[in-house]
């Protein structure tokens, strides 16, 4: 054992040594060839860093100090393991230097993005100041603490750090998402102020600041190639700090692509200028010949259009390797920003323009990589670039805040006085000079305004800062005031400009941008009008016009270059199939939204649907008893009086136009493709994203199948608490001996039903299924009461599961108390019900609340199709022949109702009319074909209620009914319900009349209504008609 | 006027095609150098061959429509340079001195409609768009993606519901663009 342990030991010491020593050796190698490469490049620099405690390149000082440092460390650190092999292992070690780098540049990461979740949230900031500003003065702020901590070497801003790392990102994110046309439509106004703008820029302030040295105002000597190489410097317009101001002003986009392209494109001026007069005071003045010059003026040429070759073709290969990416999924993104950092890197390479390469490679990837990679690797490049880009900046600004703060500075009052000045004055001459030369040609003139904050939003920044720390010392002795002085421009002009530049925008009332996606017109109806444009340039005989040569570019690219580059190319104006499934897309979601909240919609309305159905329908027909009684229902009423009068239930429930049909196939598709399965097994792969089949397609049959099993499940359950509660429903009140014998008949048939099972399909009783709501009904005795002859009041239960139809007579008098214990059981129920809940709300299965807490509640009917109460359905307007004649036959003379409606004998209807209306609230139907009717009459307060009594029972049997026929849908279920019926309820009634079965019917009726029993008895056929009229004087027939 | 009358301008045609269409003398000259080179056959008019003839509007896949528009002013099928400089003339820039001109917003509107409108009913039917569509995008896209984009297209626009794009609704859908300055070109001095 011991031997095993000490074994393990030594090899974890070994390989301790291993990773610890060799690597800080290399590390210390690499850090010895870079410092050699810097001082190939600049060897005055580093003398002077190793000299005068250092600001410049102190990564490179202090990795190279940290490194040998850590070798010193190192050598420690084998001595001690020597020493820990005598003695005693550490538990625990701390090795900064190990980690030290990376560390560093994690914690500058992090802390700028916190500085940016910190300018985030504090809004007030944002309005005061762009982000960049804050950034700054946060790095200031770390500098200061830098500083006086000692540790200011950990400043990190390097030139090679900012070219090679910093830059890139922010450049590949501009190029890539630079609006291609818009660049191309401006490129002229582009060039011509990137090149000759900057050019213009850098001579006059270089001669100007050179004129001024001449009176001896700095006190240093300053030649004029040192001024040209400082003005080259400074004339730049940086693409870093533009980007970051006018991304928060939102300018009009023609100002943008003009302050941003120039800012861009003149990297190639600037880096050309730079080499050429770095170059130039290198060989000293004396030493140049005309031929330098020209050389120049050609290596402006070579930098330029080189970089822009160099980018066009690194962003054809991009592309072209996008085409078989498809391949490697994960890792498509990748190539878009290996090979833009190469076009960057090659052009460097050869001192051309890194800048203007990796825009043109952004450009010209961006489309056919688009349209070659998924749509997941798009976002992921999207999000990737713009958070590289992002970070970049802020590190940027911080480390720019961070490095002003160093010992190393040469004020040089006038200096700074005078750059800024000429920097300014020189830059508005400029733009207005060129300005005033593009209008001439310009299709889109740029105004007073737009030139104003073109030359305004001439923003200095790290670029400059980056190269001017580039300058060698040896050359150039006043490199320390040039730095500061740069340092002053770049806070003068972000600080200042940038922060007054959004008020002045304001201010000055500048067009600003309003970017919107384009809708599906705008987008074909501009694409037709590029064309027609290009059309109309080659009847005008203008061959070079812009969309002639976008119209050519257009032809030869979709004939020769995407075929090539991308791997569907079949479609010519990919632009416009974009657009379509960008907007499908955010339809889809839109979609899912409005059908998550049309859910819950739809599942209170259901709650009214039906009844409200009825309700409508009803009020359609009984037009001049409108008035205030069925106020309750106004919302319901408002939008269906005026749109149909449609008196057939089953057509009212099932008349499917071409758009319906239509529309419910499309709900189907999208509630089917929105169902999600529950995850299957997912077999997780490193290189694979399973992105072909995110879930499998469900099918409409499969989920229907799921429904239903769903549904028997559910109608089980039902059963079984219709068998446990069969017993509870017979209540009988036996004072009177007609209940008595009620109670009787029932028990019996409850015995016979309980023998009979749940066979009874279809020979269930098919009535009593019409309802009505009572409004505004406020009285507890209105419950469900059946009377007697002799009782005043009783409740009535209809047994659900028998073949006939027993009515128990309940007593439920508000004010006898001895009734009180037989009918408490459905009182209770009832009135546990909310009371603007209609009777139909409380009884129907699918509208009651669960809150049912004795047995005999019946499943809520879960699926009602949404459609049931959408107002296209149940628009109407032509009547079914049947009642079109019937209606017509009694227009003129009165409003048809139910009655005539439902071919109820007339003198019914006669008895119903000559009543006194008035004083009836509700009237009840339910007859034997199953077609329910109500009409409702106007309502005084001390009315009379009609009400259905056997609420229970209907309920439960059109539950019953929708289930056993299967019905996919609730209303086709009561579509099946109404019609199939008759011969069932034929067969029905026979058979209860052998058994003796007597259709109960109770009313309890005022006595103003003395006709009803003659209406009723005239209603011989009707197996089942309740009727209650509740009131003082209470009055019930049984038939 | 008479065909044979425009081949040489008369002094007061000059003004009249300067007060009509707002061009100056050079572009009229630069124009009419450009009409009489496109008029091979020498008759003073332009039928539509000659202008398919324009190498660069057969490759424009909306060229024959371009061409149909161009003659919708013409009762015989030829455009004299007078009817010329007019169509031309929509495509000028809007100066902000100068309103209800050839020129107008609505004008130029009005031309890209007749593009799609080929009965002249003034509405857009879901087969005109359709076959629009056919010509921007190329052939072998199916028929239903291109009818799918057709009907969002004509569903987005039609407001008054009729399946029809009028051309009210044709402009309400492109009040957010910039048709002044997509719809001019800078005709050369």
């Amino acid at each position: 054992m011991s031997s095993v342990s000490i074994r393990t030991k030594l090899t974890f010491i070994s390989v301790f040594l291993i990773l610890n020593l060799p690597a800080s050796s290399a590390l210390a190698e690499q850090a010895r060839v870079n410092t050699e490469s810097v001082h190939e490049e600049t060897p005055r620099n580093i003398d002077h860093l190793s000299k005068t405690n250092p600001t410049v390149s102190p990564v490179f000082h202090t990795s190279s100090s940290g490194i040998a440092n850590r070798r010193e460390q190192g050598n420690s650190i084998e001595e001690d393991t020597k020493n820990h092999e005598n003695h005693r292992y550490h538990v625990a070690t701390v090795d900064f230097p190990h980690v030290s780098i990376p560390y560093i540049i994690s914690a500058w990461i992090l802390i700028a993005g916190l500085a940016k979740i910190g300018f985030h949230v504090t809004p007030k900031i944002g309005l005061i100041c762009p982000e960049s500003c804050i950034l700054i003065v946060v790095g200031a702020i770390i500098g200061l603490l830098l500083f006086y901590t000692g540790l200011e070497r950990v400043g990190p801003l390097t030139p090679n750090v900012f070219f090679l790392y910093m830059l890139p990102p922010i450049i590949l994110d501009a190029g890539y998402f630079m609006p291609n046309r818009l660049f191309f439509d401006n490129m002229t106004s582009i060039l011509l102020y990137a090149v000759v703008g900057t050019v213009w820029n850098a001579l006059t302030i270089g001669f100007s600041l050179w004129g001024v040295g001449l009176t001896g105002l700095y006190g240093v000597d300053m030649p004029l190639l040192d001024t040209l190489l400082f003005s080259s410097i400074v004339s730049a317009v940086d693409p870093v700090a533009v980007l970051a101001v006018f991304e928060e002003i939102h300018v009009n986009e023609v100002l943008y692509i003009l302050v941003f392209g120039e800012s861009l494109l003149n990297d190639a001026v600037t880096v050309v200028l730079y080499h050429m007069f770095e170059g130039y005071t290198e060989m000293g003045q004396k030493n140049i010949l005309p031929i330098d010059y020209l050389a120049g003026v050609l290596s402006f040429i070579v930098a330029s259009l080189g970089g822009a070759l160099l980018g066009v073709v690194w962003g054809i290969l991009a592309a072209f390797l996008s085409r078989f990416t498809h391949h490697v999924l994960i890792i498509e993104p990748l190539f878009v920003f290996v090979l833009g950092y190469l076009s960057y890197l090659t052009a460097e390479l050869f001192h051309l323009s890194g800048i203007v390469a990796l825009t043109f490679c952004g450009m010209t990837m961006k489309n056919y990589v688009e349209e070659n990679i998924s749509y997941k690797s798009h976002i992921t490049l999207k999000y990737t670039m713009k958070m590289l880009a992002n970070t970049s900046e802020t590190i940027i600004f911080l480390f720019l805040g961070a490095s002003t703060v160093n010992e190393n500075h040469d004020w040089n009052t006038w200096f700074v006085i005078m750059t800024i000045l000429f920097c300014s004055v020189y830059r508005s001459i400029g733009v207005l000079i060129q300005t005033w030369m593009l209008n001439f040609f310009r299709l889109h003139k740029i105004n007073k305004v737009e030139q104003f904050i073109m030359a305004y939003g001439g923003l200095r920044g790290a670029v400059a800062f980056a190269l001017v720390l580039v300058v060698s010392e040896k050359y150039i002795p006043s490199k320390s005031m040039m730095v500061t002085t740069i340092i002053v421009v770049v806070y003068f002009t972000v600080f200042l400009q940038g922060m007054t530049i959004g008020p002045l925008v304001r201010f000055l009332n500048v067009a600003t941008s309003n970017k919107t996606k384009p809708s599906m017109n705008e987008r074909l109806h501009t694409r037709l009008i590029d064309h027609l444009m290009a059309g109309i340039e080659d009847i005008a005989g203008h061959l070079i016009g812009n969309y002639h040569l976008r119209d050519k570019f257009k032809h030869y690219n979709n004939k020769f270059i995407r075929p090539l580059l991308t791997r569907d190319h079949h479609v010519k104006e990919p632009k416009i199939f974009e657009t379509y499934s960008k907007l499908n897309l955010t339809d889809a979601m839109n979609l899912v939204k409005q059908n998550n909240i049309m859910g819950s919609v739809t599942r209170i309305d259901q709650k009214i649907s039906l009844s409200s159905l009825i309700r409508s329908y009803t009020q359609s027909n009984l037009p001049r008893y409108s008035d205030g009684s069925v106020l309750s229902s106004q919302g319901v009423t408002s939008q269906s009086e005026s749109s149909f009068v449609n008196l057939d239930m089953g057509e009212l429930a099932y008349s499917p136009s071409y758009k319906d049909l239509a529309d419910a196939q499309l709900h189907h598709i999208l509630s089917d493709s929105m169902f999600k399965p529950p995850r299957r097994l997912h077999r997780y792969s490193r290189d694979v994203i399973d992105e072909t089949t995110p879930h499998p397609p469900f099918h409409h049959k499969t989920r229907m199948q799921i429904r239903h099993i769903l549904n028997d499940k559910k109608s089980k359950k039902r059963k079984g608490y219709h068998h446990n509660n069969v017993r509870n429903d017979y209540i009988c009140n036996g004072k009177g001996p007609k209940s008595q014998k009620y109670s009787r008949q029932k028990k019996q048939n409850t015995d016979s039903n309980s023998r009979k099972t749940t066979s009874l399909r279809f020979t269930l009783p098919a009535s009593i299924s019409e309802i009505s709501e009572v409004e505004n009904y406020s009285h507890q005795n209105q419950e469900m009461v059946l009377d007697d002859d002799d009782n005043p009041l009783f409740g009535t239960v209809f047994s659900p599961d028998d073949n006939g139809i027993t009515f128990t007579a309940r007593m439920t008098p508000p004010e006898n108390d001895t009734h009180k214990r037989d009918t408490d059981k459905i009182s209770q129920s009832t009135a546990t019900m909310p009371l603007s809940c209609t009777i139909t709300e409380t009884t129907l299965p699918w509208k009651r609340d669960e809150n049912c807490t004795d047995g005999c509640c019946v499943w809520k009917q879960q699926e009602f199709p949404p459609w049931v109460d959408n107002k296209e359905y149940h628009v109407y307007t032509s009547l079914t022949n049947t009642f079109m004649g019937k209606i017509s036959s009694d227009a003129d003379t009165k409003t048809p109702d139910v009655f005539t409606v439902f071919g109820l004998e007339k003198p019914i209807q006669e008895d119903t009319k000559n009543e006194n209306i008035n004083t009836v609230n509700k009237f009840i139907v339910s007859q034997t074909d199953n077609i329910g009717a109500e009409s409702v009459l106007p309502k005084e307060e001390d009315s009379a209620n009609l009400e259905i009594e056997n609420v229970e029972t209907a309920n439960r049997f059109i539950n019953r009914q929708l289930y056993n026929t299967g019905a996919e849908s609730a209303l086709s279920g009561e579509y099946s319900f109404y019609h199939v019926h008759p011969k069932e309820s034929e067969e029905f009634v026979s058979k209860n009349q052998k058994a003796e079965n007597k259709v109960d019917v109770s009313i309890e009726m005022q006595d103003k209504l003395a006709k009803v029993p003659q209406m009723l008895n005239s209603w011989q056929e009707s197996q089942a008609f309740v009727i209650n009229l509740s009131d003082e004087e209470i009055m019930s027939e049984r038939l | 006027m008479g065909n044979k009358s425009s081949l040489v301008l008369k002094p007061e045609e000059w003004e009249e095609i300067k007060q009509e269409t707002g061009f100056t003398q050079n572009q009229i000259s630069r124009l009419y150098g450009r009409f009489t080179s496109l008029d091979k056959m020498n008759t003073g008019t332009l039928g539509r061959e000659d202008f398919l003839r324009i190498p660069e509007l057969a490759i424009n896949p909306l060229g024959d429509r371009i061409v149909h528009a161009f003659f919708s002013e013409s009762l015989d099928g030829t455009i004299n340079f007078r009817q010329f400089v007019r169509v031309l003339s929509r495509f000028r820039r809007i100066k902000e001195s100068e309103k209800d001109k050839l020129n107008s917003r609505e004008e130029k509107l009005r031309f890209a409609f007749r593009m799609y409108d080929l009965d002249d009913d003034d509405k857009i039917s879901r087969d005109e768009l359709l076959a629009v569509l056919h010509m921007l995008v190329g052939v072998d896209i199916s028929e239903e993606q291109l009818a799918s984009i057709a009907d969002r297209t004509i569903m987005e626009a039609d407001t008054d519901g009729d399946r029809l794009i009028s051309f009210e609704e044709f402009c309400a859908t492109l009040e957010r663009t910039d048709i002044e300055e997509k719809m001019s070109i800078r005709f050369l001095h």
